[in-house]
């Protein structure tokens, strides 16, 4: 039974985010950065290689607050197993609880392929895609606050503000050409 | 009220953009929508082979015993530069040989600098630009333009050639009119000295007002380039279809691996993977063919080919390297190879413009 965003209770003062990335991405270094940062709540890092998440110990798995993929521009395993994962993911974390971190999208010389294919991954599941690097210590904690950022309103650490509220801000709902 | 008609009208774009992104590509059998505002142009669905009933607009017509001309592009490791269009450049006799005389005389003046002091990065003393014929195949190009660099050694009599240059455009097609007084000339394929080739190129920049670039391949141009020119086979036994992939830093103890097939059974493989009456190559066809040869070698080592870099390829006619190195090896797939070179530098100044 794959986990969904209400299928269970919020911990007491508990974020929970969960890493999907493929094996080597860096899950573990962004995992370090995040729990670097000083938050006034306890905060939980999950990592996952892929979805769904096996069926054993899912009754003492926490909630899920925010989920986020890894995937490395250079690599195409990396981007297949994400387009894999996020199929298996419930569609209740799309709507802002969840995101798409692309690593390497800079280094032009060495990608697997086109970027409208990632942005294209990006835009049909409605999520952000941050674009970022995990190499030097920078840049890993650059990330890791932005992404607490987004943690924080899906966790509802953020007063009167729903991830639900920032999904519907995203668009302007007027008439658009087609894309 | 509003809500419904926001609906309504979300509903609508939403079945818009999905029909309309089926039709723009295909990625590992799913359509996605495309953003409207990103800095990046995607690769074409499907490239021309050439071959067959290639859309050659007109085969290029050799002078007689012109033939070894072509000949000396084979076999020989060339480093591909892209060059933006040239400023003021004529094919004239004496703008040519006026030219020569210019870079000549810069090379001598540059060379009485580093007299005594360098005697390694020597630069040569002679330039001579000449016509390279028989490359330009569409009525859009402008001819090929050779440059040869002589360098007369301290104790040899005879000049010997130190650098060779040949500024080129294969098959393109005019998608947008250039000013009058640019000519387009986009590859540049240089065999030389690092030294010798760093002041040619800044010569050329200078002179001509370009801007010249490496060239490198990324791995889904190494991978389009494989898939297309694999089945392409050379009747030489001995010719294989060899993929290098390099590995992460973090593995140890190994750099690389290379998976060479043979010709034959890559020409099978392709048979299989392409549609024969098509003159097109599509990207569906790239990527089926690929996919069977990862599949292939997972199932042998158990590692994943798709989690590497390829950063080398080799087929029957061409290899070229990511940092922007070529060899052919065949010299009818020489317009092939330089004419899909000229497709994606046109394809990369789209990009930066």
């Amino acid at each position: 039974m794959a986990f969904t965003s209400h299928s269970k209770l919020p911990e007491l003062n508990t974020a929970t985010i969960l890493l999907v990335g493929m094996q080597g991405i860096g899950k573990h270094r962004l995992a370090g950065a995040l729990l670097e940062l000083n938050t006034s709540y306890s905060l939980q890092v999950r990592t996952a290689t892929h979805l769904p998440l096996p069926a054993e110990n899912s009754e003492s798995r926490p909630r899920i607050d925010f989920v986020v993929f890894l995937l490395d521009a250079n690599n195409n395993m990396s981007i297949s197993k994400t387009v894999a994962s996020a199929k298996e993911l419930d569609v209740s974390y799309f709507l802002g609880r969840a995101c798409f971190v692309v690593l390497n999208a800079t280094s032009e010389s060495l990608h697997c392929t086109d970027m409208s294919n990632i942005t294209g991954l990006c835009d049909a599941h409605d999520s952000p895609m941050l674009c970022g690097s995990l190499q030097d210590e920078n840049q890993r904690k650059c990330l890791a606050r932005k992404l607490l950022c987004q943690t924080e309103v899906s966790s509802g650490f953020k007063h009167a503000v729903s991830p639900m509220l920032i999904q519907a801000t995203k668009h302007t709902y007027e008439f658009m050409e087609p894309l | 009220m509003t809500s419904a008609v926001v609906y309504k009208v979300r509903h609508v774009r939403r079945h818009q953009y999905f029909s309309w992104a089926e039709s723009q590509l295909k990625w590992q059998g799913k359509a996605w929508p495309t953003r409207r505002h990103t800095p990046y142009t995607k690769t074409p669905k499907s490239r021309r082979l050439h071959g067959k009933s290639s859309k050659l607009e007109r085969t290029p017509v050799l002078p007689a015993g012109d033939t070894h001309s072509l000949k000396q592009l084979t076999s020989k490791t060339w480093h591909v530069y892209q060059v933006t269009p040239l400023n003021n450049f004529q094919h004239s006799a004496a703008a040519l040989r006026k030219y020569s005389r210019h870079l000549s005389a810069a090379l001598q003046a540059e060379s009485h600098k580093g007299i005594g002091v360098d005697l390694e990065s020597e630069i040569g003393d002679r330039a001579i630009f000449s016509i390279y014929k028989g490359l330009a195949t569409s009525p859009d190009d402008p001819e090929a333009v050779e440059l040869t660099i002589k360098a007369k050694g301290r104790s040899r009599v005879s000049a010997r050639i130190i650098c060779n240059a040949i500024l080129c455009s294969v098959g393109s097609e005019h998608r947008d009119e250039l000013a009058e007084r640019l000519t387009m000339l986009p590859v540049l394929l240089v065999k030389g000295t690092a030294a010798v080739t760093r002041y040619v190129i800044s010569w050329l920049q200078a002179q001509f007002d370009c801007h010249i670039r490496k060239m490198t391949f990324n791995p889904m141009a190494l991978v389009w380039m494989v898939s297309m020119w694999a089945g392409i086979s050379t009747g030489d036994k001995s010719k294989t279809v060899e993929l290098l992939y390099t590995l992460p830093k973090a593995v140890e103890g190994l750099s690389r691996i290379t998976l060479t097939i043979d010709a034959t059974d890559a020409k099978t493989l392709w048979d299989s993977v392409h549609d024969e009456e098509s003159v097109d190559f599509t990207a569906d066809e790239v990527t089926a063919f690929i996919k069977a040869l990862e599949a292939h070698f997972f199932h042998h080592f158990k590692i994943h080919l798709a989690a590497l870099t390829l950063s080398r390829i080799g087929t029957p006619i061409v290899y070229i390297g990511s940092e922007g190195r070529l060899k052919i090896l065949s010299e009818k797939a020489i317009h092939a190879v330089l004419q899909h070179i000229t497709e994606l530098v046109r394809d990369n100044f789209c990009r930066a413009s």
